[in-house]
């Protein structure tokens, strides 16, 4: 059994990692007082998170969840892989296709949303949670799926996410990782240019993460 | 003449150094230990052994044996079978990751399906095709050696705000890199080739263990050389913000897409402009690799409009004087423009001022980057589109540096995203605004401050104590 003070130093890890997320801009101080850390406490372990590389800033010095942060992310499902391929390649998606381009998991049927990129305007829908959504197909076509994305929580102010899906490899334990984008009502005109984008974006995902061969895998690649 | 290159004695063969700690009196605090250890688990997580966690780690067994136990606890290692772990559940949790806060904070959670604009039913594209060296793997294993080590820094000069700006990001980088970093040595060229030499020169014989350099010239065959010498004496040179063309002198570029930048402000200005008009394009540095592709990029977007002529094309050296003086000269030479494209807001701040001097009306605009743009554009109601080249990417080149160093493979080119910014109701066709210039414009500070160089500028004191540590 560890001791108190190992626990609080897990614990520590845990909550300022989740809570650059869920209080978005927060000020360092607000966040260690969010996490009950006195502020030298909460300044020196924000510090050694983002040197660790769990925490960085964005563009206008905010502090989010970092690369080495989604990487062992992505890592625990054995899809590490794609992380050095996520911000090129989704920022110039959601530029090339003006919506939220992500990153997922599927596992056993449900979408975990991994890493994402998106802009100003409604168009673009923010991933409501890390929460699991029930994927439900409605059509597939060129190795892109148009698919509803349901809420597994409660909550009754989510609805149905509509969006379309590309899987790009395999991980552990049946995790696939896949390309997204969130849509919103889309003319029937504008699929065939967001297919043709998500499969080049796919393709330059498996290209960076080493993939050869194009093609939604169906099996885990290893066994847990 | 070339200056000859000598390390320092004990560093020619990168020999292995004694094991990191972050504070020589007290060692690593405990998350940074537990950080340590997540970071051991390759991108499969396959499963290590104790032995191998507890080498990554400087503590006790018995410490080490309880941080193992509690990180097992709090879900973030699971043990497999005997003696074996890998990442854990609580882990996992970390793959949702916004790669921009600020966008997302803008706006409410949409969970209702969204009225969207047609994607796709653009003219022209605004962003370039997509580059393959942001996927062409470099082999750093050679590289590889033990810290803590010593960074070199030779930038170009200091000449305007933006360069400070990277030495700040590169600064604040090293100082969050202290467990790994022994010191950060920089040189500042005073955009002076042959001093730029003269200081790699200096730096390697202080036995640096990486270079990062953002070049004076682009095409500099002596510079190009001196940098082939380095790479041969077992030092990796990762240039960022300005390379060398010579692109086999170098490991890794870190930048942000000067194409882009070059392409979508000439797009937002054609459009703008209805397609029709006339067009000064005020760039940055001579010779300069940015100024060069910004320059290239736009041009390539105004020819596709027949109703665009350019007129003039002048250098500004990026300074608000370069920018003020040619406004000046070409006003008395061919009057005013239906509009301006500048590479940059360095010397956009100066057109401005030059236009308001002449008492004349400002013209549609490009260039972001220095607060005072954003500042003078909104007062003056200027139709103007900011695409902020990212100071940031001085904390990236220090980082890519140190993965290097690490063993870690890297990517030929390295990108740090550059958001579109303008003032509201001034989209157009192809061109959106990742963020408005209203809510990115910082009233509260100085003039010269550059909003894109990663610090933490709306809170001060908690950025200063941050740095500070």
């Amino acid at each position: 059994m560890a001791s108190p003070a190992y626990d609080k130093a897990a614990q520590t890890l845990l909550t300022l990692t989740d809570l650059v997320v869920r209080r978005e801009r927060s000020s360092p101080r607000a966040l260690a007082r969010a996490a009950g850390l006195p502020p030298s406490s909460g300044y020196r372990a924000l510090a050694t998170l983002e040197a660790a590389g769990l925490l960085s800033r964005d563009l206008d010095g905010a502090l989010v969840r970092g690369v080495g942060a989604y990487r062992m992310g992505l890592a625990a499902y054995g899809l590490g892989r794609f992380a050095d391929g996520v911000d090129p390649v989704l920022d110039q998606l959601r530029r090339e296709v003006r919506r939220t381009a992500f990153l997922g998991i599927l596992q056993e049927g449900q979408l975990y949303f991994g890493p994402f990129h998106l802009s100003r305007g409604a168009a673009y829908i923010v991933p409501p949670s890390d929460d699991a959504y029930n994927v439900e197909v409605l059509d597939r076509a060129s190795g892109v799926c148009r698919v509803s994305l349901l809420p597994i929580s409660e909550d009754e102010t989510n609805t149905p996410l509509p969006a379309l899906l590309t899987p790009i490899g395999a991980g552990n334990a049946g995790a696939e990782a896949t390309l997204g984008v969130l849509l919103g009502r889309e003319p029937s005109n504008a699929l065939p240019m967001l297919h043709q984008a998500m499969s080049s974006a796919a393709l330059r995902l498996q290209a960076m993460a080493g993939e050869t061969g194009k093609g939604p895998p169906s099996s885990a690649r290893r066994a847990s | 003449m070339q200056p000859s290159l000598k390390r320092s004695a004990g560093n020619s063969t990168a020999p292995p150094r004694t094991a990191p700690s972050s504070s020589p009196r007290s060692g690593p605090s405990n998350p940074a230990r537990m950080a340590a250890i997540l970071g051991c688990f390759d991108a499969d997580n396959a499963p290590l052994s104790t032995g191998t966690l507890q080498a990554a780690v400087s503590a006790k067994r018995s410490t080490f044996f309880a941080l193992l136990s509690a990180m097992q606890e709090a879900g973030l290692l699971e043990r497999v079978g005997h003696g074996r772990w890998r990442l854990g559940p609580a882990v996992r949790a970390w793959a949702f990751a916004p790669r921009q806060g600020r966008f997302a904070a803008q706006q409410p959670v949409v969970t209702a399906a969204p009225q969207g604009r047609t994607a796709g039913d653009t003219v022209l594209r605004p962003t370039p095709d997509w580059d393959p060296r942001l996927a062409e793997r470099v082999d750093t294993a050679g590289f590889r050696r033990t810290g803590p080590f010593k960074l070199g820094f030779a930038n170009a000069g200091l000449s305007n705000p933006w360069r400070s700006a990277l030495v700040a990001s590169v600064a604040q980088a090293a100082r969050l890199h202290t467990s790994s970093l022994q010191e950060l040595v920089s040189r500042h060229a005073d955009d002076d080739p042959i001093r730029q030499r003269r200081q790699i020169a200096e730096l390697v014989g202080l036995g640096i263990d990486a270079l990062v350099i953002s070049t004076v010239a682009s095409d500099d065959p002596a510079l190009s050389n001196v940098l082939h010498d380095v790479m041969s004496e077992n030092i990796p040179v990762v240039a960022v913000d300005r390379r060398p063309q010579d692109q086999g002198a170098i490991l890794t570029f870190v930048t942000a897409s000067d194409a882009m930048i070059g392409r979508s402000t000439a797009l937002w200005l054609a459009e703008r402009l209805e397609g029709e008009g006339t067009v000064w394009m005020l760039t940055g540095l001579a010779d300069t690799s940015p100024a060069m592709r910004r320059a290239a990029a736009a041009s390539q977007i105004f020819n596709a409009f027949p109703g665009i002529s350019l007129v003039a094309t002048r250098d500004t050296s990026w300074t608000e004087r370069g920018g003020y003086d040619a406004t000046g000269a070409l006003l008395r030479q061919h009057g005013p423009p239906t509009g301006i494209w500048c590479d940059s807001g360095l010397q956009g701040v100066g057109v401005l001022k030059a236009f308001k001097q002449a008492g004349l009306p400002i013209p549609p605009m490009t260039g972001g980057d220095l607060n005072e743009m954003y500042k003078l554009g909104i007062e003056n109601r200027v139709p103007f589109v900011a695409a902020d080249y990212p100071a940031a990417m001085g904390g990236r080149a220090v980082e890519t540096a140190l993965a290097i160093l690490a063993g870690r493979p890297v990517t030929k080119r390295v990108e740090v995203p550059v958001p579109i910014i303008l003032p509201r109701g001034m989209e157009t066709a192809s061109i959106k605004a990742d963020a408005w210039a209203e809510m990115h414009v910082r009233w509260d500070l100085a003039d010269d401050v550059v909003l894109s160089q990663g610090l933490n500028l709306q809170t001060g004191r908690d950025s200063q104590s941050l740095r500070g540590r």
